[in-house]
């Protein structure tokens, strides 16, 4: 360090330079973990992707195979469309209980901060130890859901085992984690001005046309944020649906593969099937895609409005 | 030099900074301690090596891989134990890898492989062999005068693959029928006359199935899964090794799927379903077995040792597969956990020596009694301990004789496997035909093939 210290440049001066030292040595555990752990592996990710890479055996140049393969790879095809299928259903089914759940939480009620436990309590849960508990809540014969069911006569319901269910089960399982995005709401409305909701209240605006046009629009920057950091996750999805269809040898993705996400497929071929390089070309796929939506949600972000464009 | 190297709410003095870069550094030497996938100690840490006895240096210190679990795991830490106290020399720590034997790949693949491994089925032996991460162990075996003779051929048979030896089990199992007497005699059926053929098994199962009043099942006769078994049984193969074909879409193997299929749409595929999700953990008193659940069931020998820890008042006996006309009578289908020393071991000979050790005719008996596993030596498996009880004699003469079918020689069975199980739920599901689900799968993993062998 006094070595390099004496390197001067003339537009940086010794305190300067050092201070710079200074903090980098601050921020190079982060720097070469990230330098060594996703920059690198990044990298080399996309030249495995050209290539036949068993992991053991050197990897062998190949062109564009692998993507060539994905076109015509049928389980691939499958864990896709489960994958837009939680994307497209599943996250706004999500986002809107969420929305709805903060705007019950936001009112003044007795025993509000109780509550506001109670839904931020499963956030908390692992989600390994979670899901396991919905393994059996879920359950075809002694399930508390299909019991719970069986009162009103519903006859039972193979919520895991019906690849026609598997997803929308799922989907409910999800709403009973949505703890952190209720909390980013609950925030987003407590910055909702107390005036206008006043004014509109003076105006005779009812709930709904308060919640519609003076509510949504001022919470709409904190919507949209959720709505991008959760279409990047959901594209990831995969411990929920691993633990609850992973079986003894390893094998996942429940009956037909209906529950198999993109995830878990590009951990399968990596992992279980000697493919790496299949895998990493899997891996830039799904990048471009949540690339794709990701600037498309953003050109399509007219709806956000931002109080400080005042 | 200014002492205070940042300015901010709080100055900071050089000796503050240089403690926390010096706890830091501490911290991350830590982590890096406790973060390689060795699941235990590493070969550095001697300290651990000096608890199983001499703490001299040159001790070969082995880190061992398994598979098994439970108290099969217990029994195998006993005959570790046992090694280790005979073997001064070296020191062999063991650590289960049980429902995650991805991580072999991941080891051997970085560079930091386990010293011996078992986590590894013989199903996988070809493809691990065929892709570079395991050693031969051929001239050790020679070196020690161990050229095969002693053990079940169809197992020795099965370790080799282009002139090799691959590696070698201690243990084997074979794959027969379990059934309860007291419920046949309950349905009104001899249960000293089991079902010899698939016709009277099929009749058998539905005079043992019982629904409540709902119509749900409360118990079944057997539920017949698994096409690698049903598919021989009804005399079907699946790779014509000659002419490296998967043949999956065998007319038997199609007629084995179809007749499986046939439990599932007689008793409804969704209450099938609903009532398997209904079962208890396997190596639990709450096994559908031993709940009664199931009057027949499809498991190995080892599930002697089952029975008696966990229902221990149970009585059970054995068939072998019955078998339709033009099928194969008294046919087992194999697999089992293969020992292997991967690339990339330091001290291969010790790694071997442990192998061998394992393999002498008194510790594998051993190990075998132990867990009710068949040994795959002659000698062991025809010991009074284990064929004194009749089920075990039909265990050790099924895998003896001239239907026992090991995995298949070709390095994509995990693949195989896989669609084969897709296959048989697509089918159960009502999704497709048998037909045209084994279609798929052979042409699916014959492109796979192809590639491989290139």
């Amino acid at each position: 360090m006094a070595a390099a210290a004496q390197v001067q440049r003339p537009r940086f001066s010794k305190k300067k330079w050092q201070s710079f030292l200074v903090g980098l040595a601050f921020i190079s555990p982060a720097v070469i973990g990230f330098l060594a752990f996703a920059a690198w592996p990044i990298v080399q990710s996309l030249y495995y992707s050209f290539t036949d890479y068993n992991v053991l055996q050197p990897p062998n140049f190949i062109g564009l195979d692998n993507y060539r393969d994905l076109v015509n790879d049928r389980i691939y095809h499958t864990a896709l469309f489960n994958t837009f299928y939680m994307v497209v259903i599943g996250l706004p089914i999500h986002l809107i209980f969420d929305f709805l759940m903060a705007l019950l939480l936001a009112t003044q009620i007795r025993g509000l901060s109780l509550y506001r436990t109670i839904f931020y309590l499963p956030s908390i849960t692992p989600v390994v130890a979670a899901a396991i508990v919905w393994l059996w809540i879920f359950n075809g014969q002694y399930g508390i859901l299909n019991t719970i069911l069986g009162w009103f006569g519903v006859q039972r319901i193979g919520w895991l085992t019906d690849p026609n269910y598997t997803k929308p089960s799922l989907i409910f399982m999800g709403m009973w984690f949505g703890g952190n995005t209720i909390l980013i709401y609950l925030a987003g409305l407590r910055d909702v001005p107390v005036s206008l909701l006043e004014a509109a209240d003076l105006d005779g605006a009812g709930a709904l046309q308060k919640t519609f046009n003076v509510t949504l629009p001022m919470i709409s920057p904190v919507i949209f944020y959720t709505l991008i950091i959760n279409v990047i996750a959901y594209f990831q999805y995969f411990t929920e649906a691993w633990v609850l269809t992973a079986t003894r040898d390893g094998a996942a993705g429940g009956p037909l593969n209906s529950m198999l996400f993109y995830a878990m497929y590009l951990y399968q071929s990596a992992f279980q099937q000697f493919k790496m390089g299949y895998a990493s070309a899997q891996a830039w796929v799904l990048f471009a895609i949540v690339l794709v939506a990701t600037a498309v949600l953003f050109r399509s972000s007219g709806w956000v409005y931002y109080r400080s464009e005042e | 030099m200014s002492e205070q190297i940042v300015s901010g709410h709080r100055s900071l003095t050089r000796r503050n900074f240089l403690q926390m870069m010096g706890a830091g550094s501490a911290v991350m030497a830590l982590a890096a301690c406790a973060a390689p996938i060795t699941p235990a100690g590493a070969p550095a840490a001697g300290g651990e090596a000096a608890a199983g006895g001499g703490a001299q240096t040159g001790q070969a210190f082995l880190n061992y891989w398994t598979g098994w679990s439970g108290f099969e795991y217990d029994e195998l830490q006993k005959m570790v134990d046992k090694f280790n106290e005979a073997n001064p020399d070296t020191f062999v720590n063991m650590s289960t890898v049980f429902g995650q034997y991805d991580k072999v790949l991941t080891a051997i693949a970085g560079g930091n492989p386990p010293d011996v491994v078992s986590a590894i089925w013989l199903r996988q032996l070809v493809s691990m062999a065929a892709r570079d991460g395991l050693q031969p162990l051929t001239p050790y075996a020679e070196a020690a005068g161990i050229t095969g003779e002693g053990y079940f051929p169809q197992f020795w048979n099965a370790w080799q693959y282009e002139g090799d030896l691959w590696g070698m089990m201690i243990t084997s199992n074979s794959q027969v029928i379990a059934y309860q007497p007291a419920i046949f005699q309950e349905v009104g059926l001899d249960p000293a006359a089991p079902p010899q053929n698939t016709a009277e098994l099929d009749a058998a199962s539905q005079a043992l199935e019982k629904m409540d009043a709902a119509g749900n099942i409360e118990r079944v006769g057997l539920l017949p899964a698994g096409l690698t078994w049903w598919g021989r049984v009804f005399g079907g193969n699946f790779y014509d090794e000659t002419n490296k074909q998967i043949t999956a879409n065998d007319p038997k193997v199609v007629a084995s799927l179809e007749w499986m299929n046939t439990y599932r749409e007689r008793l409804g595929p969704e209450k099938v379903a609903a009532f398997q999700s209904g079962f208890g953990d396997f190596m639990s008193t709450q096994n559908s077995f031993f709940a009664g659940k199931e009057a027949m069931t499809q498991v190995g020998e080892w599930f002697i040792q089952f029975q008696k820890q966990f229902a221990p008042d149970l009585v059970m006996e054995f068939i072998a597969a019955p078998a339709p006309e033009g099928g194969r009578e008294n046919c087992t289908a194999f697999d089992g956990s293969v020992f292997t020393i991967p690339v990339g071991v330091k001290n291969a000979d010790a790694s071997w020596e442990f192998i061998r050790w394992l393999s002498e005719d008194q510790n594998m008996g051993d190990f075998c009694y132990a867990i009710q596993n068949v040994p795959p030596k002659l000698a062991p498996a025809s010991e009074e301990r284990f064929v004194g009880d009749p089920r075990f004699q039909m265990a050790v003469d099924l895998l003896n004789g001239p239907n026992a079918f090991g995995p298949d020689k070709m390095p994509v069975n995990d693949l195989l496997y896989t669609r084969l199980d897709e296959a048989q739920s697509a089918v159960f599901n009502g999704q497709m035909s048998a037909q045209d689900a084994l279609d798929r799968v052979t042409q699916e993993v014959q492109a796979e093939l192809d590639k491989q062998l290139k």
